[in-house]
């Protein structure tokens, strides 16, 4: 690859290319033959990673390796430096994995999304530019949401538009932040922001990465539609959202005090709700919210180790929040349910779900020989070494909190808990396993060999996970959890319950939005309509004479002859493609909008 | 996909034996703290840390005082019927 770089960028070879270029494919086939279509699945996967895998191969430092030219800017599609390359790394990885796990879907649509969704987050993270950005950060929204929706549940379409309002609220953010910075500094380059000299816009730009990155109070997206979404696209939406705004913060926002102090708060705060949660998925996704405040608080304190532990700890996170997905996923495929409350006694029936599960449950926990260990001891090691001693105290108080949830009380509730558990199983496709599988080996293999990780990360920092004194603290912090699990096993047992976070304040505030429409504009109306009786209607009886006479003639033998056209020639099509669901217009509105693009990019 | 019977039924066995982890479970407990007397940490960002045993402590309390201050206070604040999930029909 070095040798052909001065060649041009022709050898460059995007990897959300072939997950758009797949989107467009299966447009065009048919569900009832995915029995054989579903192979091309895994071919964009591996394109990427071929791709990431070269780039990383001939790390020659920072590099513009593509450009395209669109409504008279310059779009930097192909920023490459080792901070790209490590979350491109690890997005090209997971995304194999997912799309394996996805193999048995026979629903072109969701693929579509998933592919969208992938293709923006490669795009987001090679953005060398805020425009181009903000291009692929809109598109990973758009495709994220269709991952709700087409669960086609009640419950995951209300999510899924509280989930896209709420995206686009914070894409309004991250546009108006790159637009007023334009205007002021006349440039959309993406660059790092000092927080001494940080203004208006870039905290514009920040709202609208902190949205994405679930940063309380922001964050209630994202416990509200994870647990609605499909069961594989929950396992996609674990990895690629809230990793690329990790991404985009390390980018540009590295050592702000307020990601620091917030960061801590993230870790609490999804680890307290997670005690109390009685869904599976929901337990989890509070745990992505925990999780991501490492990587925010390592961002925010800004020293190089604790940026490479951010990093490092995003890379981990990916693959075992991915795991702990799929078990759950499995768990919810196969018994039809997620609520702790109605599994159980599982184990010996579903032994192998069980295995994939706690090896994602003692990663999260940071399980020494497991990759949570390598990732989470560094981002806490970096607080400790630059004297911010209680976030890395809470941080460690965060990972107690982590393993009572996902590493004892999920497992324990789902898998033992009661006796052997009768309930009727439907049986789990192979690729599920083999989704877990590598996904579980992958784990093992980054903890035992955290060098394979380490020499991916763009700092240069000595840290050597395996002291015996870090083996002997993380045992005690485990083992003594365990223990007050054990003591405390008659108050923990979950409910069944919707527990208030801050998506109830969205709502009452879409419900409050409505009613401030609604109710002036009802006034209005009536008032209207008393003035329209007086006065307006002695003129109007007479025009509407008038105009009788010219409806009769001229304007009925307009419509009959249009009607007879629809009714005979396009009729069927018309009344298919206007179902009057909303979801359904912004596809055909995205698609219609991704045409203008290419249209546009064509003529220019 | 089959799972593996031999599997399910050797967890089911070790789910009768539970007494028995119990007991490894306090043996290990035991012996980690131990443990602690020898080994300490490289840099010790505060006093406390040097005490034997205080991560164990750190760790015990934590989940303790979590669990009962997030179930019995916390828990029945925030808790809502869950059929209001979906705010209409």
């Amino acid at each position: 690859m070095t040798g052909l770089e001065p060649l041009g960028i022709h050898f460059f070879l995007h990897p959300a290319i072939g997950f758009l270029v797949l989107a467009v494919v299966l447009a065009f086939l048919n569900n009832n033959h995915y029995q054989k279509w579903r192979w091309l699945l895994l071919l964009p996967p591996v394109m990427a990673i071929v791709a990431v895998v070269a780039l990383t191969m001939s790390n020659s430092g920072p590099r513009d390796l593509a450009t395209l030219s669109y409504l008279g800017q310059t779009l930097h599609v192909g920023r490459v430096d080792t901070l790209s390359l490590v979350f491109a790394h690890v997005f090209a990885i997971q995304s194999l994995i997912a799309f394996i796990y996805a193999l048995h879907v026979p629903d072109r649509a969701q693929h579509m999304a998933a592919c969208l969704y992938v293709a923006g987050a490669f795009g987001s993270v090679f953005a060398g530019d805020y425009l181009t950005l903000f291009i692929f950060w809109e598109l990973m929204s758009i495709g994220s949401v269709f991952l709700v929706w087409l669960r086609g549940t009640s419950a995951s379409t209300a999510a899924g538009f509280r989930y896209i309002l709420f995206h686009i609220f914070g894409g309004l953010f991250l546009l108006a932040g790159l637009i007023l910075r334009h205007a002021a500094l006349g440039t959309f380059a993406f660059t790092a922001v000092a927080p001494e000299s940080a203004r208006y816009f870039d905290y514009l730009i920040l709202v609208g990465f902190l949205v994405n990155a679930a940063f309380v109070p922001l964050h209630a997206w994202l416990p509200d539609a994870y647990p609605e979404a499909t069961i594989t696209g929950a396992v996609f939406m674990s990895a690629f959202t809230t990793k690329t705004a990790v991404y985009v913060l390390a980018r540009g926002f590295a050592g702000f005090e307020l990601l620091a102090i917030g960061g801590c708060v993230m870790c609490l705060y999804g680890v307290f709700y997670a005690t109390i949660e009685n869904n599976a998925r929901r337990i989890l996704s509070y745990h992505i919210v925990s999780q991501v405040g490492y990587m925010v608080c390592g961002i925010g304190i800004g020293t190089a180790m604790t940026m490479d532990g951010a990093v490092a700890h995003a890379y981990a996170h990916i693959l075992y929040k991915g795991l702990l997905f799929m078990g759950v996923g499995c768990l919810l495929y196969s018994t039809g349910t997620a609520k702790l409350t109605e599994l159980g006694g599982l184990a010996s029936r579903l032994p192998l779900v069980m295995i994939g599960y706690m090896v994602g449950a003692v990663s999260i926990s940071g399980m020494p020989l497991f990759n949570g260990f390598v990732s989470k001891t560094m981002t806490i090691a970096g607080a400790a070494e630059s004297h911010h001693t209680w976030l890395a105290l809470a941080m460690e108080l965060a990972a107690v909190g982590t393993f009572l949830s996902v590493g004892i009380k999920l497992p324990y509730f789902a898998f033992w808990a009661k006796p052997k558990n009768d309930m009727p199983l439907r049986p789990i496709p192979w690729n599920m396993y083999l989704g877990m599988g590598i996904s579980s080996l992958l784990c093992l293999f980054i903890g035992l060999f955290p060098g394979s990780l380490y020499k991916l990360l763009p700092f240069p920092v000595e840290y050597t996970p395996y002291t015996p004194w870090h083996l002997l603290q993380s045992s005690l912090l485990l083992g003594f959890t365990g223990l007050g699990f054990y003591l405390m096993r008659r108050i923990i047992p979950p409910h069944p319950s919707r527990n208030l976070d801050f998506d109830f304040l969205y709502r009452a505030i879409g419900r409050g939005f409505v009613k401030l429409v609604s109710v002036p504009t009802a006034a209005v109306d009536n008032i209207w309509g008393e003035v329209y009786a007086r006065i307006g209607l002695r003129g109007l009886l007479s025009f509407g004479r008038g105009t009788n006479f010219f409806d009769g003639k001229v304007i009925d033998g307009v419509l009959d002859g249009t009607a007879r056209a629809v009714r005979e020639d396009g009729g069927a099509t018309v009344a298919r493609a206007q179902t009057g669901r909303i979801q359904d217009y912004l596809a055909a509105a995205v698609a219609m909008g991704l045409l203008v693009f290419v249209i546009l990019w064509l003529v220019k | 996909m089959q799972e593996p019977k031999l599997l399910g039924s050797w967890l089911e066995t070790a789910r009768e034996k539970a007494g028995t982890f119990k007991i490894l479970l306090y043996v290990v407990l035991a012996a980690l703290v131990v443990l602690n007397f020898f080994i300490v940490p490289h840099e010790p960002e505060f006093a406390s840390e040097k005490l034997p045993g205080f991560w164990a402590l750190f760790a015990l309390i934590g989940a303790v005082v979590m669990v009962v201050v997030l179930k019995k206070v916390v828990y029945p604040i925030l808790a809502q019927p869950e059929e209001n999930t979906n705010d209409r029909p």
